[in-house]
């Protein structure tokens, strides 16, 4: 005779299942914290205190190429929100924020909108698949949407792209750029272990909710 | 960019705020979390030994509050400070995390989300209010 589960041991299951990646991926983050800090007073050891430090940071406009794309199942609640982790390249930021300018400079207004599709250079991957291309589009607002998101992506595009690692000098230590690696990776962890922490909270509720509900 | 998927409906690209201390926030920014507009609004924030508990509350108060962020991360010692606001923190997006810092490791008894689900296997009914 086949056993068989309710919907609140699912849930509680699923709750265990969330809870044990989180728990998993706390380590790794831990992990790759733990090399990125080593290596970070590896590169102020070797290039000195000042040379990586917050008064380096630039404060100049500028747009983070490391971003979180929501994406809402049908019923478009938050709480059923799933994040993805989209980064831009640095050469495919400059081909693209020039294209972009050349473009603002040439037809502005309304018309900006209507040229917002971007233009494949030499440094975009041809190997995408459609949903990565889509994504990578709406990124880059070439997504026809309201027109708050249309001003949103403007917005967006008048503001420079920079690559962070150049602030603390034209040559930096190896032991900067790991760290950067490993921070890289730190980030992937991260969106993992929120969307793992979202379904975790998810199962928590419902099981808390009926739990709560009165017996019929 | 491997697995990216987009739904039938998307809020569009949003930032990672992060407030931690200077090694941490340095990581992060090379990392290329680092955000500031036209109006020279970052988003995150440096903490040090001058770091008032108010600035840290206002800003998370602004990172939480902003449309265009998606996750804060804060530095699990900086938490502890502004542990009431983020337990009575309860809205899907921003998605909070805690991490852990250079000096401060990570303690799971001490995260608020560990502590409300493990208030639901244990017996004790005392919530997570009650962590010392």
């Amino acid at each position: 005779m086949a056993l068989k589960s309710s919907p609140s041991d699912q849930d509680f299951i699923c709750c265990l299942d969330s809870v044990h990646d989180l728990l998993t991926l706390r380590h790794s983050l831990s992990l790759l914290l733990s090399q990125g800090w080593m290596d970070m007073a590896k590169a102020r050891y070797s290039m000195g205190l000042s040379r990586i430090s917050q008064p380096l940071f630039s404060l100049k406009p500028h747009s983070a190429s490391a971003r979180i794309l929501v994406s809402f199942t049908d019923d478009g609640a938050e709480s059923s929100s799933q994040l993805t982790l989209v980064k831009l390249d640095a050469r495919e930021r400059n081909s693209h924020s020039t294209s972009y300018s050349h473009t603002s400079e040439e037809k502005p207004g309304h018309e900006l909108e209507q040229k917002q599709k971007p233009t494949r250079s030499k440094a975009v991957p041809t190997d995408w698949s459609q949903d990565e291309d889509a994504a990578y589009r709406q990124l880059m607002g070439g997504v026809d949407d309201s027109d708050s998101d249309s001003e949103a992506s403007v917005s967006y595009q008048a503001v420079e792209l920079t690559t962070p690692i150049r602030w603390f000098g034209a040559l930096v230590s190896p032991h900067l750029q790991s760290a950067q690696t490993s921070f890289d990776s730190a980030l992937e962890i991260l969106v993992k272990m929120a969307n793992a922490q979202r379904e975790a909270l998810d199962a928590h509720n419902r099981v808390t909710q009926q739990n709560d509900a009165p017996d019929s | 960019m491997a697995g990216v998927a987009v739904q039938a409906s998307s809020r569009g690209s949003s930032l990672i705020a992060i407030i931690a201390d200077e090694d941490t926030v340095t990581g992060f920014l090379l990392a290329g979390v680092g955000n500031v507009d036209l109006r020279r609004k970052t988003n995150y924030l440096v903490v040090d030994n001058k770091t008032t508990v108010k600035q840290i509350e206002d800003s998370f108060k602004e990172f939480t509050t902003r449309e265009d962020v998606a996750i804060v991360l804060i530095s699990q010692y900086i938490a502890n400070m502004i542990r009431f606001m983020i337990d009575s923190y309860s809205k899907p997006l921003p998605a909070i995390l805690e991490i852990p810092s250079k000096d401060h490791p990570y303690d799971p008894s001490q995260d608020s989300i560990l502590s409300r689900v493990k208030h639901m296997f244990s017996s004790d009914p005392a919530g997570p209010s009650d962590r010392k």
